[in-house]
């Protein structure tokens, strides 16, 4: 076995606490045999388990493929520790129906993502058509590719294909697959510690990608994307979280439903509503109609269900000022103010759910922090019309 | 273990058998002894050791062996030989590195990779590697860093290398095993100061070497040049402030407090090791020395610079000569000028023998626990000492006081400790910090009035003279809003205290009338003037307690303590010898002269007494001296005092009660069915006193089968006045004796 | 009854009431909690508004101390408290109003600065305490130390009046000699 392959999978080992070890282990299924033999893994210290499997491996000859089948395993159970973004692809109007074919879009995607890959680097992005908006930008290097595909450099180049990117698959659960993507170079083998995951569901226009340092490859990831699940272009959308599932939820329409709570705090619902907990007869709550007006309102707004989490919301402002009283410097400003907004918080809709009810603001709350669901945002930008 | 770990030590062991028979010095001796012992351990450690812990213990051994002959390269080496033995040099930093992190490396080398990186006989690049590995094992010998410093003038390594030794020194100053020789270069190090680059870590390390004697005129105007040229840089601004609190002196321009951050941490590089370091060390040397008014809680990961605990451990700026261990006798230190540590000092003996040059520690707030140091403190006229002790009070007290942490309410035992150190400290010095009375303006108006209440109140009892009408709106205010809205409990409390407060203010006062020389420079020190404060505070304590005893239906308890404060107030002209007699409000005398407790009358009758004493006094010394202290002595006091007086006989002694002043109809009384209202206060039918009539008549006459108390009267009086006295109603024995004239038995 | 007066009703048999005016329920309902907890010899009725008016289809007894509080963290809850100052009849103004302060141990998160409730507390001639009700502790000393106010405020401390008191915790004014 590589020393390198070794290496992975010691550092993926490493990663997963004592705890979890097992779980992940048996999904992982590749070394099922060892897991039987070693039955209590509690009381031994963790490197000398990690020292073992690495040797077991060895024995095996893991591939590079099997230790970063282990690492798609071991982020499905921490997904929470990735950021995600939310991409959204469109078919062009009057196009077929595809029925969707699983093997088909699993090889056609890492085909075309070796390819784009190989073709970026042949020819580096100031040969790419310039654009101004990031989504745009992403419809036209996909549509670049398609020509380019057709083009004298389509052939000869499977041989340095396999150094440049690594991808694994693995089938999770409602269809998704998660796909893991390590970027290389021409040069140098794919780095293993710094990849790309995508969470796709077939047959829905949604992707969801961790964020990484690498952007310069969002653009091929999402060309290869559209292209293996037959869309036309690509969309990267301004809500972003790092509950996967949650992000899901809003996408999905999906709402009635727990969700996932990492590092569990109280829940707000307990704390701030007043009114279930008061029992004693001699506290009287003179606003009581107002308040269930406030409880009515909150509930329209965002429903009786758990809110989905998401920790922040992002508003850029560029206004003028605008005031008929004091006419100071602010008024004689030509320029916009610039600001930025930032709401934060470990569960933000349910926090904003809470607000009014606990008195912190009045209701119903501005539909800027209301419309995060609806929209499918959390990033915005606002200007004066 | 990784194979490639597996790989290399497959590889030294060939190394080792090619090498050592060739090579025998001192540097294997002490590397093996030392990794004997260390071996020892492990083995002992693990006692069912299966194969894998074996290979472990192989693979130590292997270790040691990579380290000697790494060492030896750095030591001797073939530096003679070309750079191809690139590899063999990256393989020998690699083990280096490897134990340094591991267990860190001894003195001796240390010393060796110091010299080496410094000498530059490597690229910077491998010299910085070098750096970044060295971790003492236990200490640093001062020796090596004053031959690095060496190095550093030859001027043989780049700017980098330069920076990276500097913050390797801040890092491990505290591992330096003496700090002396490295002093005696201080003005090299300041000199470096003029390199920008070098001058931030330079300025940090200053900071940690400055000692008083280093602060000269010429480096103050330096220091100031440089922040002319440079701004006002923090690290500038701490070594400053550090320059100014040994010598304020020398440096006028006012430096502001309020920074906190001085320094970039420069121990980033080092921290875990340091941490490391810090164990090991805790474990062989032994503990520091015991303090005197009580351990120092340790509490471990708070963010101080050289503790962990709230008080400080003492530790001078330096760590002289060990003064137990090489015998040297005490008139060698007499003779000598050099610093005596304050670890050392043990006894008041000590400190008497060397209080001409005792070195105070780096962080003031170690003398809180010295009682000793407390006594040096106390009577050395250094503005300054006083002022390093306020400046950390300051700081500590505001970051730790608990309730502007709302999340931490856990630390809230240790504040209050904190605070306990610090009362305990105000009453040895039988003196109130100004940095806790600036600390109760800020905080008194959030307090709760329970938690820490003990502490709060005393921390009051504490607050230095001033002036009282100053002090008010910042103090007393909220204490009065706090008083009235509070228990009975609290209020007790707060009385008392204010009566020690008014005690410390008295002792303060008539100590500072003897020594008047000393203060007669400042304004509020005018006789009158502090009278008048004083005169304040007890009419604000009446007020307190007038209004006090009406919020709280007259309670008895309550009245105790407010009784226990005019106990204090009316002995001030004879106690503290000071002209101020105030009497007491007619509110509080007139419920103690009607209470239903006997123990309440006989304490108003002590003060009574007590009044009437001092009154006769001043008055005697009035006619003497032929001075008339205009303020304090009206003749209103003795009216009313005399007022008081007649109202009290006219009650308890000659049954003429409120005939003038608070004059009564008798139409009222007879209203009210109280018929024979003239008697009903006397001796024998006082609601207080009447459970004693019965006795003593019951006592005296057993046979009589009704009890006559009007039957108390001509020689009876007298023999139940003698009843009473025996009762111990000493108060009313004294009155009666001093303010009845007993031919008017009635 | 759009403004609230103190002298509409009369009072009770032995029932002191207090009412409670401030944005944070939560807040309001925990000290009330606590406040009832206390030993007391008067029945305490404890009423929690969010704000002023309050509705007037309801009856309800007589009003005997009003505590507004302020969340020092939000100037929302200070507008609040001001709007609803101007509900409240001139004459509750003599000792049965008070202000309560939460938040002001953390500095760094105050929003409203601690002057500016001073100074609307001396506007308004009443007493302002500060006290985080979020920490347990303060917030059951705070408690106990309204139940005090309002059982003076209420009449059932023989001797005292609201006035009275509000005359002994008015820290601008000094006692004078001759008051005493």
């Amino acid at each position: 076995m590589d020393e390198t392959v070794a290496e992975f999978v010691k550092r993926t080992i490493l990663k997963i606490p004592v705890a979890e070890m097992m779980t992940i282990l048996q999904a992982w299924g590749f070394y099922l045999k060892i897991n039987c033999r070693r039955t209590s893994t509690s009381g031994e210290r963790k490197e000398s388990l990690v020292h073992d499997l690495v040797l077991l491996c060895e024995e095996k000859r893991a591939r590079v493929s099997d230790a970063a089948l282990l690492d798609i395993i071991y982020t499905q159970f921490h997904r929470h520790q990735k950021v995600w973004d939310v991409f959204q692809m469109t078919k062009e109007p009057g196009g077929d129906i595809d029925l969707f074919d699983m093997k088909q879009f699993k090889s056609s995607f890492k085909k075309i993502l070796q390819r784009a890959l190989k073709m970026a680097q042949l020819y580096p992005a100031k040969e790419a058509p310039q654009s101004d908006s990031a989504s745009s930008h992403m419809g036209n290097s996909a549509r670049l590719w398609v020509i380019l595909s057709r083009g004298p450099f389509a052939c000869n180049m499977s041989r340095v294909i396999n150094f440049l990117v690594s991808v694994t698959f693995r089938d999770a659960e409602e269809n998704a697959v998660w796909i893991r993507i390590a970027w290389g170079t021409q040069y140098r083998k794919p780095n293993q510690y710094k990849p790309t995951y995508v969470v796709y569901y077939p047959q829905t226009p949604y992707a969801f990608i961790s964020s990484s340092q690498l952007r310069s490859s969002i653009p091929l990831l999402g060309q290869a994307l559209t292209i293996a699940s037959k869309h036309h272009r690509i969309v990267k959308m301004d809500f972003r979280s790092r509950y996967l599932d949650s992000l899901k939820a809003i996408v999905f329409e999906q709402y009635n439903q727990t969700f996932e709570t990492h590092n569990a705090t109280t829940p707000l619902q307990e704390r701030s509503l007043g009114l279930d907990i008061n029992m004693d007869s001699r506290i009287i709550h003179e606003n009581r109609i107002e308040k269930d007006r406030v409880q009515k309102i909150t509930e329209e707004v965002f429903g009786d269900y758990p809110q989905p989490r998401l920790e922040f919301a992002q508003y850029k402002l560029e206004t003028k000022f605008k005031s008929d009283l004091n006419r100071g410097i602010l008024a004689e400003r030509n320029e916009p103010l610039r600001c930025l907004v930032k709401f934060s918080s470990p569960n933000l809709l349910e926090a904003l759910k809470s607000l009014a009810p606990a008195g912190i603001a009045d209701a119903p709350l501005s539909p800027l922090l209301t419309c995060i669901p609806k929209k499918r945002m959390n990033y915005f930008k606002i200007k004066d019309k | 273990m990784s194979p490639q770990k597996r790989v290399k030590n497959s590889q030294t062991p060939k190394r080792t058998s090619r090498h050592s028979n060739s090579y025998q010095s001192n540097l294997l001796a002490w590397k093996l002894k030392e990794n004997l012992s260390n071996s020892k351990s492990i083995s002992k450690h693990g006692q069912n050791s299966t194969v894998e812990d074996s290979e472990h213990a192989d693979a130590d051994e292997l270790a040691r062996d990579a380290l000697q002959i790494a060492m030896r390269y750095f030591d001797k080496g073939p530096f003679n030989t070309p750079w191809n033995k690139d590899k063999t040099l990256e393989k020998h930093l690699k083990t280096v590195e490897n134990v340094a992190w591991k267990n860190g490396l001894a003195p001796e080398g240390i010393d060796i990779l110091l010299n080496v990186a410094l000498s530059g006989k490597f690229g910077s690049a491998v010299n910085s590697q070098i750096l970044r590995c060295m971790i003492p094992a236990t200490l640093i010998s001062e020796d090596s860093v004053v031959k690095a410093v060496s190095w550093l003038c030859a001027g043989k390594c780049c700017g980098s290398t330069k920076i990276l030794f500097y913050r390797w020194l801040v890092a491990m100053f505290d591992f330096i095993d003496r700090k002396e020789k490295i002093n005696l270069l201080y003005g090299f190090f300041f000199a470096s100061l003029q390199d920008d680059a070098l001058c931030p870590y330079v300025c940090h390390f200053l900071y940690l070497l400055t000692k008083k004697e280093n602060v000269k005129p010429f480096r103050v105007r330096k220091l100031l040049d440089l922040q002319v040229k440079m701004g006002m840089q923090p690290y500038l601004h701490a070594l400053l402030s550090l320059y100014k609190f040994f010598v304020p002196t020398l440096i006028s321009i006012s430096l502001p407090i309020k920074k906190k951050i001085y320094f970039k941490n420069s121990e980033n590089l080092w921290k875990t090791a340091l941490v490391a370091v810090r164990q090991r060390n805790q474990g062989l040397s032994p503990e520091p020395l015991k303090l005197m008014l009580g351990p120092a809680n340790v509490r471990p990961g708070k963010r101080k610079w050289n503790s962990h605990s709230l008080i400080p451990v003492l530790s001078s700026s330096s760590h002289s000569k060990e003064y137990g261990k090489e015998g040297m006798s005490l008139s060698d230190y007499l003779c000598s000028n050099t610093p005596f540590p304050v670890e050392q000092l043990k006894s008041f003996l000590q400190l008497l023998q060397n209080i001409h040059c005792l070195e105070l520690p780096s962080q003031m707030g170690a003398v809180l626990n010295n009682s000793l140091l407390l006594h040096y403190i106390n009577c050395v006229r250094d503005e300054s000492v006083l002022l390093r002790l306020y400046h950390w009070l300051n700081q500590t007290l505001q970051e730790e006081c608990i309730w502007y942490k709302v999340n931490n309410y856990e630390c809230g035992k240790e504040f209050t400790s904190f605070l306990d150190t610090i009362i305990k400290a105000e009453c040895f010095l039988q003196e109130g910090f100004y940095s806790c009375e600036a600390f109760l303006y800020k905080s008194l108006p959030l307090w709760d009035g329970f938690c820490c209440r003990t502490q709060f109140l005393q921390l009051v009892s504490w607050i230095p003279f001033t002036s009282f009408s100053e002090v008010k709106p910042f103090i007393f205010d909220c204490l009065a809003q706090l008083f009235f809205t509070s228990t009975i409990y609290f209020k007790c409390s707060v009385l008392e205290n204010l009566k020690e407060l008014l005690q410390n203010w008295l002792l303060w006062l008539s100590m500072d009338i003897h020594m008047k020389n000393v203060m007669d420079n400042s304004l509020e020190t005018t006789l009158s003037g502090s009278m008048k404060s004083v005169f304040e505070l007890i009419h604000y304590v009446g007020w307190l307690s007038t209004n006090a005893l009406r919020l709280e239906s007259n309670s008895t308890f309550l009245l105790h303590f407010v009784l226990d404060f005019y106990e204090k107030v009316c002995d001030i002209y004879i106690n503290y010898n000071l002209p101020l007699v105030v009497l007491f409000p007619p509110g509080i005398f007139y419920l103690a002269l009607l209470s239903v407790d006997s123990s309440i009358l006989n304490q108003l009758c002590y003060i009574m007494h007590r009044y009437r004493n001092n009154l006769t006094a001043a008055k005697k010394n009035e006619l003497v001296l032929k001075i008339k202290s205009e303020f304090i002595f009206s003749s209103k006091t003795y009216q009313e005092y005399n007022h008081y007086l007649t109202a009290m006989v006219g009650c308890l002694w000659t049954s003429k009660p409120f005939q003038k002043g608070s004059y009564f109809d008798p139409e009222v009384f007879k209203k009210i069915g109280v018929a024979k209202y003239k008697t009903s206060l006397n001796l024998v039918h006082h609601p207080a006193l009447l459970s004693y009539a019965i006795s003593f008549l019951l006592k005296e006459w057993t046979e009589e089968r009704t009890v006559n108390l009007s039957s108390i009267r001509g020689k009876k009086w007298n023999g139940y006045l003698d009843y009473l006295f025996s009762e111990g109603l000493q108060g009313l024995k004294h009155f009666i004796q001093s303010s009845i004239c007993h031919s008017s038995v009635p | 009854m759009a403004v609230l007066r103190p002298q509409d009703q009369l009072p009770g048999l032995n029932t002191a009431t207090i009412l409670l005016v401030g944005t944070e329920d939560a807040l309001l309902q925990q000290l009330a909690d606590s406040m009832l907890k206390e030993d007391c010899a008067s029945d305490l009725k404890v009423h929690l508004a969010q704000s002023l008016p309050l509705p007037s289809n309801v009856t309800r007894p007589r009003i005997d101390l009003i505590v507004f509080v302020v969340n020092l963290h939000s100037k929302y809850s200070l507008q609040n408290v001001e709007e609803s100052l101007r509900h409240v009849d001139a004459a509750f103004f003599l000792g049965k109003v008070g202000f309560l302060a939460t938040g002001a141990g953390r500095d760094s998160h105050c929003s409203v600065h601690r002057n500016t409730v001073l100074r609307l507390a001396q506007a308004y001639r009443s007493p302002l305490l500060f006290c985080d009700l979020e920490v347990d502790s303060f917030r059951v000393s705070m408690a106990q130390r309204l139940v005090r106010m309002l059982q003076v405020c209420a009449g059932h401390v023989p001797g005292v009046s609201a006035l009275n008191l509000l005359s002994l915790m008015g820290s601008s004014e000094n006692p004078s000699a001759e008051g005493l």
